[in-house]
């Protein structure tokens, strides 16, 4: 296991043994996105209302914006000029389990809404266990419900909380 | 002496004696848990502690920071995986050491420099906090302006990354800062008509996204990684030999670490990580180091300890985070109602006193928790990822929620998430941005304001020496990091190492 240890010598000393793609290549595509950001933020800050400068007191509402923009477009253009170099590592491919988890997660939002909050984190804590291959799913079903039944005390009953309507909310409150 | 006293009868009120107590064994328990550093539980805390009363909330986020450092030893030296990213160094020594079966040893003299550490830091606070404050004292909005972009500033040299990465990060937080309405002016800023952000973004989402979901994406990468756990027979407290082999490097890094710490978004990591090489330098036998010297335990263990006392003396006195972890205590605080700065030491010094005391005492029960049940806490690292994780991300889900009851919390939380993820795969570390939402609007008023009283001539900055001397060090602070990076460069760390600096 890398442990960042002194001996860990990094992803890219193993990529240029097996002769991986150039290590540039990402980071530039990073600060073209960057400069896109940059260039539409800019052009929602021209849409700002001007005041009279009694009111501004010094800066104009976009001035700090445009100047915050215009100092992240300088450095992220650095970062492409310091990206020649190719010292950048490029990310390896993202695990196909980060889009099942990130799936998952926006899953279970509709679930929150519509339906009812404590099913929704409930069903998420046993799917996402078990997407993560948990496989003692008797264990796992009681400790989602156990989960769901300390955060219910918790939240609703000490901290009163108010949860979005649902069938189990409706019921408990 | 009378903060001293008002100190104590904080600790006496039972109701906050509980609170330091459950934050110090919350801080042990996720200092054990790989991946969960004190930042994220921090970020997860807050929405519980924004119900609370000032003082019992700041006694929990005070003691659970204090008490995370300890415990991180405990994975690093049984596990070889830090429990947080300033344990990352311990793993070098204390590792081997358990493999050849002195784990208790190890552990042992770990708690003992982390105490001593621990407890140096808080005396540090308590002198330098004051101190700073007074000098800050008379600060006015130019001076107070040229101090965030030094805080902001500072950026440029945490992680491993290009420091230029980091103050891009930055500047984005400082641009997310942005959003809602403009006090000064009234002036709705990218809300896109939405009303839920007229007042701006909150703290709390954010930093609950980009520390504990884009780190619950990381984790599901490493679901195959297996780790070879030693267990821990009995813990032993050290012997005079071996104090005698490690006081220097106990009170070196007590000194590195409390400096470091000071230093605004530098914090454990980094003073691990000088204070390691500066113990491997003044030691009779620096070849033993990565092979299981016992100074190489004592010297991150005392640093990072140390540091923690050192990370609140500018976050306090000046309101700029100290690390990534008290960039999120600031965020409780500010949440609380209490703006750290030089006018909290006077108008408000119930609170520093009882941040002195719930750390002090956060320092000693860790000694006493970590001697007593360092067989317990052992165990706590054989919990499995498959129940840990999807308890953070209902833990965040729910946090973020209970703030003020709304779903666009939820939303913005887990949009921070991803775009955390990202940006770590990218390198760019999700703490600038932390730092630049916090400090951005503060930046902004304050420019304002000394705007304001040049009549907008912002050359007359130059007719305020501390504000000159501020950005010069601005400037110190944008040239250092290259020299560092190529320090780095011979004991490269991950970028995760320095999440909660």
């Amino acid at each position: 296991m890398n442990n960042g240890s002194p001996e860990s010598t990094g992803s890219s000393t193993e990529r240029e043994a097996t002769g991986g793609s150039p290590r540039t290549y990402r980071d530039l595509w990073a600060v073209a996105g960057i400069l896109a950001f940059c260039a539409g933020a800019y052009a929602i800050t021209l849409t700002f209302e001007t005041v009279p400068d009694a009111i501004a007191q010094g800066l104009q509402p976009a001035g700090f914006p445009q100047l915050v923009i215009m100092t992240m477009a300088a450095l992220a253009l650095f970062v492409g000029w310091e990206s020649r170099a190719g010292s950048t590592d490029a990310p390896d491919p993202v695990d196909r389990i980060v889009y099942r988890t990130s799936l998952l997660m926006i899953a279970v939002l509709p679930v929150l809404i519509w339906v009812d909050f404590f099913i929704a984190i409930t069903l998420a804590t046993f799917a996402m266990g078990w997407l993560w291959g948990e496989r003692r799913l008797v264990g796992l079903a009681v400790y989602s419900v156990l989960q769901t039944i300390i955060i219910f005390i918790i939240f609703s009953t000490i901290l009163r909380v108010h949860f979005p309507h649902g069938i189990l909310v409706d019921f408990l409150t | 002496m009378e903060g001293f006293l008002t100190g104590i009868a904080v600790l006496l009120d039972p109701y906050i004696m509980l609170m330091v107590v459950l934050g110090t064994i919350g801080g042990i328990i996720v200092g054990i848990l790989p991946g969960i550093g004190s930042t994220m539980a921090i970020a997860l805390l807050l929405p519980f502690t924004v119900t609370m009363e000032p003082i019992p909330a700041l006694a929990v986020l005070a003691s659970l920071f204090s008490a995370n450092a300890y415990s991180g030893a405990i994975p690093a030296i049984l596990v070889n995986t830090p429990g947080s990213g300033s344990s990352t160094v311990t793993c070098w020594d204390g590792y081997p050491m358990a493999k050849r079966g002195e784990a208790g040893k190890a552990l042992g003299m770990a708690t003992v420099a982390s105490g001593i550490g621990g407890i140096f830091s808080v005396i540090v606070f308590v002198l330098a906090a004051p101190a700073l404050a007074r000098l800050a004292y008379e600060f006015g909005p130019p001076e107070y302006f040229a101090m965030y972009i030094f805080g902001l500033s500072m950026l440029a040299s945490i992680g491993a990354s290009s420091p230029v990465k980091n103050l891009v990060a930055g500047a984005f937080g400082i641009l997310l800062a942005t959003v809602g309405i403009d006090i000064m002016t009234s002036t709705e800023r990218f809300t896109f008509g939405m009303p839920e952000l007229t007042s701006g973004i909150q703290f709390v989402p954010v930093l609950v996204g980009l520390f504990a979901i884009s780190e619950l994406l990381e984790q599901s990468e490493r679901l195959n990684q297996t780790v070879e756990h030693i267990k821990l027979k009995v813990i032993q407290l050290p012997t005079r030999d071996d104090y005698r082999k490690c006081w220097k490097a106990i009170a070196g890094s007590s000194l590195i670490g409390a400096f470091v710490g000071i230093l605004p978004a530098a914090g454990g990591t980094v003073a691990a990580l000088i204070s390691y090489n500066e113990a491997k330098r003044w030691s009779s036998h620096p070849e033993e180091f990565g092979k299981g010297a016992i100074e190489g335990v004592a010297a991150p263990e005392a640093a990072n300890n140390a540091s923690s006392g050192g990370d609140m003396v500018p976050t306090l006195a000046l309101g700029i985070p100290g690390s990534a972890a008290t960039a999120v205590v600031l965020a409780g605080l500010l949440a609380q109602g209490v703006r750290p700065g030089p006018h909290l030491f006077n108008e408000q010094p119930h609170f520093i006193y009882a941040i002195f005391a719930t750390m002090m005492a956060a320092n000693v029960l860790c000694i006493w928790m970590c001697l007593a049940g360092a067989k317990i806490w052992s165990r706590v690292t054989l919990m499995p990822n498959t129940f840990l994780w999807p308890t953070v991300f209902v833990l965040a889900v729910v946090g973020s929620y209970s703030l003020d009851q709304t779903m666009v919390d939820v939303y913005i939380m887990l949009a921070a998430g991803f775009l955390g993820y990202v940006m770590r795969r990218f390198g760019y570390s999700p703490v600038p941005v932390a730092m630049g939402l916090l400090l951005g609007g503060l930046a902004e008023n304050s420019l304002k304001q000394a705007l304001l009283i040049f009549d907008r001539q912002w050359w007359l900055f130059g007719t305020r020496p501390i504000a000159m001397l501020l950005f010069g060090l601005t400037a110190a602070a944008l040239i250092a990091p290259p020299l560092i990076m190529r320090m780095r460069g011979r004991q490269r760390l991950p970028d995760e190492a320095f999440e909660d600096d």
